[in-house]
């Protein structure tokens, strides 16, 4: 992939998460909610003398800075599974070149939920370009078939239908959002403009373009953290 | 709120993150958003129920493939690593008591003492076929239902292992109920990284019984270590006459570990010492020894050769015989007699609530599973699951634990996956 596509992949995968508002910021201080109706939510305060300091944390990391409280990482079969799901299960992980990603980034890939303690997630975005590539082989490519694109077709004459894969496959990942959301308008804006960019290199074909958002998409939703 | 698809429900925009949070801590992102059950939970949400929302999660198979799967495969090593498991016996043991398959009701309590063994019903055009789940293909793997597809069988099975002329041979034989561990005593083959494996590979088997309390307990070696130990509590094996057994110089003398911790013999190690061993040669497996002789007594030493010699421990044998002749020796009755932890206040600390004496190692995990900890510390295991950043305080994790503590009072479902719901909807977690 050329540098360029590259630098918009990178930047789309950044910015998408954060307009379908899944950031961090977007999410509730640790122990502010008020809806969980647990008996054993919130948090305690030590009962002695009416102090109010709060009791020691035995479990979780404790995370101070609000919103971290949801951060979990998905480990490696969390990986798999999220990206088979946002490419509608038209891609399977033991075939094709899914498969032979597969085989290659598995033992490197999250191995624990804890963000604190983990690494491998540049992996997951290596993972998505192979899962991605099975949707453009074949004489009748899914990518044209599930997705309207067509690969002989020049990227203006498909950018329509690559903006909208792009925010259909993060649409699975948002339940929705992506294109309901209140932040839908941004998202759609985000794809155009990493389709917008793509075009302006004459050499980029149409499946250069899908790939660039299909990998976009896909490595954004299956790495928001907290999700 | 009538079923729609879930995104028709999108525009509830916060309740919708919080289904997604809830539905990917507990399944890991295996359910789609466009299942009906994600449905069914943004319903839940959007009514303020979190709790609800999270215990559709956990009732799904969705939860079995993943979490489920994966606190199994957790368990059969006690660094609680999953990434170096495979599917085994064990680890379909585990699910099994997870989320109920087999026609059972989901038991934490009895994951240390259940005597069955559970296979995958596996679906080949009309013929079901009974699998161990070592022998799914991947493909088989993907397509099992956990909640469904598991079948039980009454028993355990290990091998008997005779060798003639340097020829070993395995066969068939039932672990005698006294020595059923639950999902301990289970493997039905070399290689498959089964506890058993990890436990009774080669050495002394104070792997194994050091192994089944760090991973029901949590406890570390020196959580349970004490020097109120005498030399007869420790096992033949270990020289007495090295500098450190009674005093450490420079570290923990070695008694205080061997004589009164995990690796005592009066604290469960005579429950497997000299009945289980773990062969890896073709057709091995888990080896049940019926009649321990002195040359296949692991308690003996890790050596087969010596351990004739370690038996008789004479001192003044040259060379030196390397042994604690004031060792009491296993029980050939696999006791054991926890009274001295009574004494440190370690079963308090574990909520022992069975007989601190016992014999053999079905006894001993039934009171495992009916200790208070076992259930902390699978509560403290799931959160740092399903919430690893979270914050809970003690008081919470006895709380949520006693949800399924089936000993509790008032009792509690003996169900993970009610812990499961109350980590995945508690406050810090969202």
């Amino acid at each position: 992939m050329r540098n360029k596509n590259l630098k918009s992949l990178v930047a789309a995968s950044l910015l998408v998460p954060a307009l379908v508002g899944c950031n961090v910021n977007s999410m509730k201080q640790a122990g502010s909610s008020s809806s969980a109706s647990s008996s054993v939510d919130g948090q305690a305060t030590s009962s002695g003398g009416g102090s109010s300091s709060p009791a020691p944390i035995v479990a979780g990391a404790g995370a101070t800075v609000p919103g971290t409280g949801a951060l979990t990482v998905p480990t490696a079969d969390a990986v798999v599974a999220r990206i088979t799901n946002g490419l509608g299960g038209a891609v399977a992980p033991m075939a094709g070149n899914y498969a032979k990603g597969l085989a290659q980034v598995r033992s490197n890939l999250p191995k624990a939920t804890d963000a604190t303690k983990v690494s491998g997630f540049d992996q997951v975005q290596l993972l998505a370009y192979a899962a991605c590539s099975d949707l453009t082989t074949g004489t009748t490519p899914l990518m044209q078939s599930s997705y309207g694109i067509n690969p002989k077709g020049t990227i203006a004459s498909n950018q329509a239908a690559l903006v909208s894969a792009g925010v259909k496959i993060l649409d699975r990942y948002a339940a929705g959002l992506a294109s309901t959301g209140p932040t839908s308008a941004q998202v759609s804006t985000a794809f155009t403009n990493l389709v917008t960019t793509l075009e302006g290199t004459a050499t980029n074909t149409s499946t250069i373009a899908f790939m660039s958002v299909c990998i976009a998409a896909t490595t954004s939703g299956t790495l928001m953290l907290g999700f | 709120m009538s079923a729609q698809p879930a995104t028709a429900l999108a525009a509830d925009a916060a309740s919708t993150i919080t289904a997604l949070r809830i539905a990917n801590e507990i399944t890991g992102g295996t359910m789609p958003s466009s299942d009906p059950l994600f449905a069914q939970m943004l319903t839940k949400v959007a009514a303020g129920d979190n709790l609800g929302a999270a215990s559709i999660a956990a009732n799904s198979n969705y939860f079995a493939t993943y979490l489920a799967r994966r606190l199994a495969l957790q368990m059969q090593n006690p660094a609680l690593d999953a990434s170096v498991s495979i599917d085994n016996d064990a680890t379909a043991f585990l699910v099994a008591h997870m989320v109920g398959g087999g026609g059972t009701a989901p038991s934490i309590s009895t994951m240390w003492s259940d005597n069955s063994t559970y296979l995958v019903n596996v679906t080949t055009g009309a013929t079901v076929t009974q699998t161990h789940a070592a022998s799914l293909t991947p493909a088989q793997l993907a397509a099992v239902n956990w909640q469904t597809d598991l079948v039980r069988n009454p028993g355990q099975t290990a091998k008997t292992a005779t060798t003639v002329k340097g020829t070993t041979t395995f066969a068939p034989i039932a672990i005698p109920v006294k020595h059923v561990g639950g999902y301990i005593t289970l493997s039905d083959r070399p290689a498959d990284t089964s506890f058993a494996q990890y436990g009774a590979t080669a050495g002394t088997n104070l792997r194994m019984i050091e192994g089944i309390w760090e991973i029901a307990t949590g406890l570390t070696l020196v959580d349970a270590e004490a020097t109120n130990a005498t030399a007869a509590n420790a096992p033949r094996f270990v020289p007495e006459y090295n500098p450190n057994f009674t005093h450490g110089i420079g570290q923990a003398a070695c008694i205080s570990c061997h004589g009164g911790g995990m690796s005592s013999l009066t604290h469960g190690y005579a429950t497997v010492a000299d009945v289980f061993d773990f062969n890896p040669a073709t057709g091995g497996g888990l080896v049940y020894i019926p009649t321990p002789t002195v040359a296949l007594q692991k308690s003996l030493g890790s050596d087969p050769a010596t351990r004739t010699v370690n038996s008789t421990c004479n001192l003044t044998a040259n060379p030196t015989a390397v042994c604690n002749p004031d060792s009491s020796l296993v029980d050939p009755n696999n006791g054991y007699d926890l009274s001295s932890w009574g004494q440190t206040g370690l079963l308090a600390q574990m909520g022992w609530k069975a007989a601190p004496t016992g014999q053999g190692l079905n006894q001993l995990g039934i009171g495992i599973g009916q200790s208070q900890i076992a259930y902390e510390f699978m509560t403290k295991r799931v959160i740092g699951e399903v919430c690893p950043m979270g914050a809970f305080t003690a008081a919470q994790v006895t709380e949520i634990a006693n949800a399924a503590n089936p000993f509790a009072t008032p009792k509690g479902t003996d169900d993970v996956r009610t812990i499961v719901a109350l980590v995945a909807s508690n406050a810090s977690c969202l």
